[in-house]
């Protein structure tokens, strides 16, 4: 049987720099408040979003691969996750 | 000398509904809108539970009819007190409850709407959940908790600020909704700002914030209702290790070791004035007692085991953090408060008038208020004139009171003193009782062998 090209632990490390990579490239993307009239709760925001989005998208991952595993071992055919993925909505006024 | 005696206060913040206090009745108003989820969670199984486990006030429906306001009545907590009086302990344990709570609650399909130490009041030395209005259905398929800003910046950063900073805790009178990450990080050193947990409390937050209207951050993020609760609760154990990060470290202080390194009293005399306070309490039997300051909490002990419900004023916050951890590791009813006496914490707020003052709600809430070895302090370091702590404490208390009777001999009233001899040339016993005696009878006097004279004072 042909081994997996890598282990969910790698998976959720490379997952982990992506959330890391993404958290960088918004601290370039915006400029840095120096003055007033600041939005001064978007920064939790931001950070519990795209912590939710990653921590998501490891939990989905570790899912499938743990689905993946379970069919290789029992060959019988399972049913597929129904929906899993992750959606931003655009938060309306 | 007025005291002021008001003892009612009305909330207005929250759409939901609002709470009166007149006296010893605590109503709380849900308008029509919300009376429908109020009751359904009211009626649950989970707000049965923390009811019975303390953690929730109790709640007695007094009307909800059809589709009008609900009318709720709460039984008044002994002693209010707002965050700006509790040590670092109580801190920490108002905001482990709330994610406690909150945890409790995204597992049945509800959540807390916001999270500020405004909604926990201490009974003794326990905290308890009161606003009831904070808990709302939650979205399935949000992973977020719209409330951690709030909790962040309410509960975490003034942590943060007290243990880094060395900011007190009490400054939170002046800050309703807490700190930003903009007010700690320029005062944080570079290494710092960059170490857990204050990477992601104050610096990356503070980076993140936007100027521009309009281009927030999205407030929404829908996943499948199973991966949006995992997340949810992944989210709170992360927020409730942030809180463990910035748990104190219990500290000493000039006072907190005072009752070991009072070198002006024997063991005797010790002995002698904790059976002289623990007699006292067998007769007198107070259900409610007040402690001014009361240190490490001692003597709020000796009361606390004779049955009565203690609060415990101190000016020093590792004294009244000690009393706190020990009444809570003891389950005693101790309420220790950092509080001064000669500066009474303010009413603030909108108006001056969305809490009440320390003295209002003290007034006349005791059967006994101890003034052990504090006396002296109030008459020659913040030269209180004797005739008004005497008028205070008969305003205080309603039936009894201890007092505490440093002589001019005494080392630590020559130390108070500092060579002003003739400014408190006046002050003697006879002085003492002539004042004291205008509010009260003496029901027992007990000198030590040190020279300082307890007494026990009957209300007239």
């Amino acid at each position: 049987m042909k081994k997996p090209c890598c282990s969910p632990r790698v998976l959720g490390s490379c997952i982990f720099l992506l959330g890391a990579l993404q958290i960088a490239v918004l601290l370039l993307a915006f400029e840095r408040p120096a003055q007033a009239y600041v939005d001064p709760g978007s920064g939790f925001v931001f950070l519990q979003v795209a912590g939710s989005m990653v921590a998501g998208a490891v939990y989905y991952l570790r899912h499938r691969l743990r689905r993946v595993f379970t069919s290789m071992r029992k060959p019988a055919r399972l049913a597929s996750p129904a929906g899993t993925q992750t959606e931003v909505v655009e938060n309306r006024p | 000398m007025t005291l002021g005696t008001s003892q009612e206060i009305a909330t207005f913040r929250d759409p939901a509904g609002s709470l009166r206090i007149q006296g010893e009745q605590v109503l709380r108003t849900v308008n029509p809108r919300y009376a429908a989820e109020v009751l359904r969670f009211l009626q649950s199984d989970l707000a049965q539970r923390w009811t019975d486990e303390g953690h929730l006030v109790a709640s007695q429906v007094l009307s909800a009819q059809g589709d009008q306001s609900l009318l709720l009545e709460h039984p008044r907590v002994s002693f209010p007190s707002y965050p700006w009086e509790w040590t670092p302990g109580q801190w920490v344990a108002a905001g482990e409850l709330t994610l406690e709570l909150c945890g409790q609650l995204v597992h049945e399909g509800w959540i807390l709407k916001d999270a500020t130490p405004l909604n926990i009041l201490f009974e003794g030395s326990r905290p308890v959940f009161v606003d009831l209005l904070s808990i709302e259905r939650r979205d399935p398929g949000s992973p977020l908790w719209l409330a951690y800003g709030q909790f962040a910046r309410t509960f975490l950063l003034p942590l943060a600020a007290y243990k880094y900073l060395g900011w007190p805790l009490a400054a939170t009178l002046n800050r309703r909704d807490g700190y930003e990450p903009a007010d700690l990080y320029p005062y944080l050193s570079r290494i710092e700002r960059w170490s857990a947990p204050l990477r992601s409390l104050v610096t990356l937050p503070y980076l993140l914030e936007t100027r521009k209207r309009g281009s927030g951050a999205p407030h929404k993020l829908h996943q499948e209702p199973e991966i949006a609760a995992a997340v949810l609760e992944r989210n709170l154990r992360t927020f409730a290790k942030a809180l463990h990060a910035l748990k104190p470290t219990a500290g000493d202080s000039r006072w907190s070791g005072y009752q070991a390194a009072a070198d002006h009293y024997s063991d005797q005399d010790r002995q002698r004035k904790q059976e002289f306070v623990s007699r006292a309490m067998h007769v007198l039997r107070p259900d409610y007692v007040l402690d001014i300051g009361g240190n490490t909490g001692h003597y709020s002990r000796i009361a606390a085991s004779e049955g009565a419900r203690v609060v415990a004023w101190d000016t020093d916050v590792a004294s009244c953090d000690r009393s706190w951890r020990e009444a809570r590791a003891a389950g005693l009813p101790i309420l220790p408060l950092v509080a001064d006496v000669a500066r009474p914490t303010p009413a603030t707020g909108w108006c001056n008038a969305e809490s009440l003052t320390l003295l209002e709600r003290a007034h006349s809430r005791f059967d006994c208020v101890m003034m052990l070895g504090i006396l002296h302090h109030l008459l020659l370091a913040d030269q209180i004139p004797i005739a008004d702590v005497a008028g205070l404490l008969a305003s205080l208390t309603r039936r009894s009171s201890i007092v505490e009777w440093v002589p001019k001999t005494d080392v630590r009233y020559i130390d108070l003193c500092r060579g002003r001899d003739e400014l408190y040339g006046h002050l003697d016993e006879e002085l003492f009782v002539q004042q004291f005696t205008r509010y009260f009878t003496i029901g027992a006097r007990e000198e030590l062998a040190n020279g300082r004279v307890l007494f026990l004072f009957e209300k007239k």
